[in-house]
């Protein structure tokens, strides 16, 4: 008995989240029944709780009458159209991680194998190459890149390297950036550097081709 | 295989047709305006469509469609909504969301004024547990919040909603007497002038 009335919990700590649990009906039975005895004892805490559960109730039938009308066909619609599931963060990241891996080792191997004699066309399909003005003029096809700052290639559009020698033959198009004349120079800078030419560059349509096979 | 997982997709796009009155009636209780709430609710179903595989059948799926329109609320339209509204606007939004009849009081425009006026985080929990009965953990779930700051953000919101519908019946009263003057009124006055009117 002496222990029950040293209990805190027995009887009158009652709070101010009580009171607000006791509205919302968020009380079970034995707290309840504390809380109503405590509210006939305070009428002033009584006469709040009243403006509460009047509020409460005016609230509850804020837009009610919404849930009994029609729903909107435009509304109804959006579940007939095909889903395109969000892709997951982390997928994405594992995506451009596996690109630059991808396109760091295609670069590698031609250095490997081109020996510093031929050019290089960067292999991997990346998304954000930047293009070389095609076909530069002899004064210029030193080691000066020229970058152009727009055009980026399309993965779809970068796929024969070996058009590389087409366009250079057609000097009279200098217009076409955005095909893909790529110069292992000038790549978007965060993704992939490849080693510098020794050498000026050269071209050497064997190694087109010999690039392009494999 | 390919016919279960059309069939599961069906599925939930059944129990979220089931849910969409609900989710009208919660977005028009955020941002307080029916177009608004339809728009909003539009924007939810995108993504909750989009998403749906992330839908683990635990637990209503009113609380994970609830949880996305809060989350695209918060994203997307708050921001829009933080200005402040001015009384004339808030009686006339409450006008188009308001019960009809009877119910339609002077007590419950001012009580929309008031709503207002609250602070966006308090009136957020005030609408899931008050105006639409969500326990306390359901709204802690809804929100992304612990259930102690429901708790907390409820009992300043209803002790705030309080003052202040104290203060504009007190304002009232006084705008209104003795012979109604047509001194400067606020507005609710005015809402409660035409009430008696028609």
């Amino acid at each position: 008995m002496t222990q029950q009335k040293n209990n805190i919990y027995t009887f009158d700590l009652i709070d101010e989240r009580d009171i607000h649990a006791y509205i919302d009906g968020q009380l079970d039975e034995a707290r309840l029944k504390k809380v109503e005895a405590y509210l006939q004892k305070h009428p002033d805490i009584a006469a709040e709780v009243e403006d509460y559960v009047r509020y409460n109730r005016m609230l509850g039938m804020m837009a009610q009458d919404i849930t009994e009308e029609t729903v909107p066909p435009r509304l109804m619609q959006i579940l007939q159209k095909p889903v395109r599931p969000e892709i997951a963060p982390m997928a994405k990241i594992a995506a451009v991680a596996m690109l630059c891996l991808l396109s760091a080792s295609a670069g590698w191997i031609g250095a490997q194998r081109g020996a510093g004699e031929t050019i290089h066309a960067t292999q991997a399909p990346m998304p954000q190459i930047v293009a070389e003005a095609p076909a530069a003029p002899p004064e210029l096809a030193d080691h000066t890149p020229i970058i152009e700052p727009a055009p980026v290639v399309e993965p779809a559009v970068v796929s024969g390297y070996g058009n590389n020698a087409r366009m250079l033959s057609h000097p009279q198009e200098p217009g076409l950036n955005n095909t893909p004349a790529i110069n292992n120079n000038v790549t978007s800078g965060d993704v992939y550097i490849p080693p510098a030419l020794p050498h000026p560059v050269e071209i050497n349509a064997g190694g087109y081709d010999d690039i392009s096979s494999h | 295989m390919a016919n279960k997982q059309q069939r599961e997709r069906d599925e939930i796009k059944w129990m979220i047709a089931r849910e969409i009155p609900a989710l009208r009636r919660y977005a028009t209780l955020l941002v307080r305006n029916r177009d608004g709430g339809d728009d909003l609710v539009q924007d939810t179903l995108e993504r909750a469509m989009n998403k749906s595989h992330t839908w683990r059948r635990e637990g209503s799926i009113r609380s994970w469609l609830y949880r996305i329109q809060y989350s695209v609320f918060l994203n997307r339209y708050r921001k829009a909504h933080v200005r402040e509204i001015a009384d004339s606007d808030a009686v006339e939004q409450a006008a188009g969301i308001a019960p009809g009849g009877q119910e339609n009081t002077l007590e419950y425009k001012r009580l929309m004024v008031a709503i207002e006026k609250l602070k966006p985080r308090q009136r957020d929990v005030l609408m899931l547990v008050a105006a639409q009965g969500f326990s306390y953990d359901q709204a802690a779930a809804i929100m992304d919040v612990p259930v102690g700051t429901v708790r907390s953000r409820l009992a300043r919101a209803r002790s705030d909603l309080r003052a202040l519908m104290k203060e504009t019946g007190n304002a009232e009263t006084h705008a209104l007497s003795p012979a109604d003057t047509g001194a400067p009124q606020i507005h609710v006055g005015t809402a409660a002038r035409e009430e008696r009117k028609s």
